[in-house]
């Protein structure tokens, strides 16, 4: 992993380890490391990115219960967070209360912003999130969140005031 | 109230306006451009405030994400307009004007008809109505409200198709005729030109032109300008006027009916033959007769052919030829 990579914490019942996580495919149709391939490829043009692509977080997947300091210290670096609705609804109490420890420590004590959580949601379900997050609902939306992601907090913003401008 | 997010108006827009996954990915790509252009243009993207960011969106000219989509659907409306103008049986100019139409409208008041689209339909759908209202108020402009007449209304759809088409679209009686023959081939020619008689006579309105589908007609002889400039037009004109007043005179009610039906109200010689109940044939011979006899009384007065031709609106529009006349 190079300073460079976005670092992606993954959270779904569907991805319980490297393997898997290579394998998932968020809304049924196109794979996250798909998605990730050609977000990467979108933007090679540009010339400075402060990012230059995402690599999947591999110190915890669903499933995992038991928590060290260096698992705590290594959350808390991680960038952004990919949560599969479905986490919240699996049956699992150990493994969601883990899930949920994990992506505290995640957002904890970063700045508006700065942690970027995406929910993927296919269903219209109800889950609230504990932190800030936002929804995706298609592959096309999860495709652009993570090129957010790799641009970084000025385009991000700038998106924001545009999308107002917008919706005027 | 949530904040405007990003993504779901491009997800809004993309699934609004039924772009493919192509179009979607340049889409975002396009978005994303608008949003790098604006970061260059800011002296400290990363410390800007939001008056800043707001200030050089205005100052960069960010193209409306609106545009942005429409952008990729420019071939659709051309392929809308094209589909809907074969179904209408309008010609290519009027395809051509309806398309730039729909473009014009689908811009207007910042993209209005796109922020009101309510997603009850595809937006193909949506955009197939717009085209076709537009098809239909060109046509309004153009000729007029169109109304079918009553008979045509007691007589059936088909009556109306001919009515339509002869009177508003420009067919003449026969290529109607044929039209509807190869479309509705249970009904019979005798059928369809019985409709036809039992239609009422309607007046075309007049309307806009284009000139390269007249520039034949316009006399483009020298001659007609001398005559103007000289005032001899004027005093040809008279002598013409009076010459033509005299044979009038001489004619029969039949025959000042179709010199008056023919100059007066341009009417075809197959309108002339179902009003009169004369045969068609019989009718243009006595218009030739009539006109050989005419041109011989005008050269007799030493007006020539040519001549004649230039003044022919130039009598009509000046003299009386004598028509009210026979109508005391």
């Amino acid at each position: 992993m190079t300073k460079r990579e976005c670092q992606l914490l993954v959270l779904s019942p569907q991805a319980r380890s490297e393997d898997q996580v290579q394998r998932f495919k968020p809304f049924g149709a196109r794979s996250l490391a798909g998605i990730i391939r050609d977000v990467a490829a979108g933007l090679s043009h540009r010339k400075s990115l402060p990012y230059e692509r995402h690599a999947v977080f591999p110190g915890f997947f669903f499933g995992v219960t038991a928590f060290d300091d260096p698992l705590i210290r290594d959350l808390r670096r991680v960038t952004s967070s990919l949560v599969d609705c479905g986490t919240y609804r699996s049956e699992e109490a150990d493994a969601v209360a883990a899930a949920q420890k994990a992506l505290s420590y995640s957002a904890e004590d970063a700045p508006d912003g700065a942690k970027w959580i995406v929910l993927t949601c296919g269903d219209g379900c109800g889950v609230e999130m504990t932190v800030p997050s936002e929804r995706a609902r298609s592959d096309e939306a999860l495709f652009a969140h993570l090129w957010i992601d790799l641009c970084g907090g000025a385009f991000r913003r700038i998106g924001q005031v545009m999308a107002r401008r917008w919706s005027d | 109230m949530t904040e405007p997010n990003l993504v779901e108006l491009y997800v809004t827009f993309s699934e609004g306006l039924s772009l493919n996954e192509v179009q979607r990915e340049q889409f975002w790509r396009d978005i994303s451009a608008e949003i790098e252009r604006v970061e260059a243009a800011l002296p400290d993207p990363e410390s800007a405030t939001s008056e800043e960011i707001e200030a050089t969106c205005a100052r960069v000219r960010v193209r409306p994400i609106q545009e942005l989509a429409l952008a990729l659907q420019w071939q659709m409306i051309t392929d809308v307009v094209e589909r809907s103008r074969r179904k209408l049986g309008a010609d290519e100019e009027e395809g051509e004007t309806v398309e730039s139409k729909v473009k014009l409208k689908l811009y207007a008041n910042n993209f209005e008809i796109i922020r009101h689209f309510r997603r009850e339909s595809s937006f193909p759908v949506y955009l197939r109505t717009i085209v076709q209202r537009t098809f239909h108020d060109l046509r309004v402009e153009r000729f007029g409200k169109w109304h079918n007449s009553a008979a045509a209304e007691r007589l059936g759809p088909l009556a109306k198709d001919l009515e339509r088409m002869i009177y508003r679209e420009g067919y003449t009686p026969s290529e109607a005729v044929s039209v509807l023959l190869a479309s509705h081939p249970e009904i019979s020619r005798a059928t369809l030109e019985k409709m036809l008689e039992a239609l009422p006579i309607k007046q075309h309105r007049p309307s806009i032109v284009p000139m390269k589908d007249i520039e034949d007609l316009i006399s483009t002889d020298v001659d007609s300008d001398i005559l103007m400039i000289t005032g001899e037009r004027f005093r040809l004109s008279e002598r013409a006027a009076a010459v033509v007043r005299r044979l009038i005179d001489e004619l029969g009610d039949t025959d000042r009916n179709l010199l008056q039906f023919l100059f007066e109200r341009n009417l075809k010689i197959s309108t002339i033959s179902r009003m009169l109940m004369t045969d068609q044939k019989a009718l243009y011979r006595r218009r030739d007769e009539l006109l050989a006899r005419l041109r011989a009384e005008l050269e007799r007065v030493n007006i020539r052919r040519k001549d004649a031709a230039d003044l022919y609106d130039h009598i009509a529009k000046l003299t009386e030829f004598g028509f009210e006349k026979s109508r005391k």
